[in-house]
């Protein structure tokens, strides 16, 4: 039947729903809505809301941020977690050992582009974000970086934050899971 | 005499070709009886209307098809039974509009097309000229076959 209606003109494709991920600012095919637990865009009536699996922690400032257990000089830090109110940020804290130096601080965070996308929040008076050279699973994320020297002994705090003024979906996606890279290295 | 003359020279040469689509046909029926058959033609208007109407018809159905073939080439792109592993982006949003879009101006052309194609083809049918049709009666005199009959041009 629809064969028949193409043949006369009524050519709307047909995209059954769970075939395509969300895409930037929650877009979706036609009748379809991004799912906020599986990010697959799905019928609207499929369509769950976005919540964060993990629990909430102590960790909105950079005194009470997570601490990098004894970083060794080479090291890589891995955190995943999410962020659903724009006023929150996960801070993470990191002492470089005074044995290390010439030591580079590299951070990466992978996420989303179906929801608000995230951005370092970088101690006042550090350099910007830096340009990433990784490479991401799929067009359904994006990233940002943060590279900076650090002297021997230093300590150090940054955070992940949904990035302000970025699109939110008018508010309806102000979220967004992310995974964390630290690295402690040597250039 | 002339008027007979005249007919004895169409019923040998079959009639004047010149001013006709096709020439007079001439068959036999009753004894002594010789019946022509004179294809009437349209008029140069005529014909110019149903050219016309006919390559407007033909001109908005090639129109539609290629819409149709756009909105099945735009549609093809983005349609998915099953999951992709792609993500939905303005470019896929863009070939959806352009397959919609597409779909509306094939119907449009189909619709134009087609109405110009039917009215083509009733015109043609409506205007078909009237043939006429002349008996020719045959009389055995002494000498020989003398043939009657008339003939207007």
């Amino acid at each position: 039947m629809r064969a028949l209606l193409c043949l006369l003109a009524a050519c709307s494709p047909d995209i059954a729903s769970g075939t395509y991920t969300c895409g930037p600012d929650g877009l979706c095919p036609p009748n379809q809505r991004c799912d906020g637990v599986d990010d697959v865009c799905v019928e609207d009536s499929y369509a769950r809301d976005f919540t964060c699996e993990t629990a909430p922690r102590a960790d909105d400032t950079a005194a009470t941020g997570t601490v990098v257990p004894d970083p060794p000089c080479v090291m890589t830090y891995e955190a995943s977690d999410c962020l659903d109110d724009p006023d929150r940020a996960d801070w993470f804290q990191l002492d470089v050992p005074a044995s290390c130096t010439n030591t580079t601080l590299l951070a990466r965070v992978v996420f989303r582009v179906a929801y608000q996308p995230l951005a370092f929040v970088l101690p006042t008076g550090a350099a910007t974000e830096t340009p990433c050279t990784g490479s991401l699973p799929s067009d359904a994320y994006d990233h940002r970086c943060y590279a900076v020297a650090v002297a021997p002994g230093s300590h150090h705090a940054i955070a992940v934050g949904l990035a302000p003024g970025a699109p939110d979906c008018e508010g309806a996606c102000a979220y967004n899971r992310y995974a964390l890279t630290l690295r402690l290295a040597t250039p | 005499m002339r008027a007979v003359a005249l007919v004895v020279l169409a019923a040998l040469i079959g009639g004047p070709r010149g001013a006709l689509a096709q020439p007079p046909r001439a068959q036999p029926s009753r004894a002594g009886q010789i019946i022509i058959e004179i294809p009437a033609e349209r008029s140069t208007q005529t014909k110019l209307l149903l050219g016309g109407t006919a390559l407007v018809g033909v001109v908005f159905t090639a129109l539609g098809v290629y819409w149709n073939l756009d909105a099945r080439d735009a549609a093809s792109e983005v349609e998915a039974r099953t999951f992709t592993g792609m993500t939905w982006t303005r470019e896929r949003a863009d070939l959806v509009m352009r397959a919609d879009r597409s779909s509306i101006h094939a119907a449009f052309g189909y619709s134009i097309g087609g109405g110009f194609a039917i009215s083509a083809i009733v015109m043609f049918l409506l205007s078909d000229p009237k043939s006429s049709r002349r008996v020719i009666r045959a009389r055995s005199v002494h000498s020989g076959l003398v043939l009657g009959g008339e003939w207007r041009f």
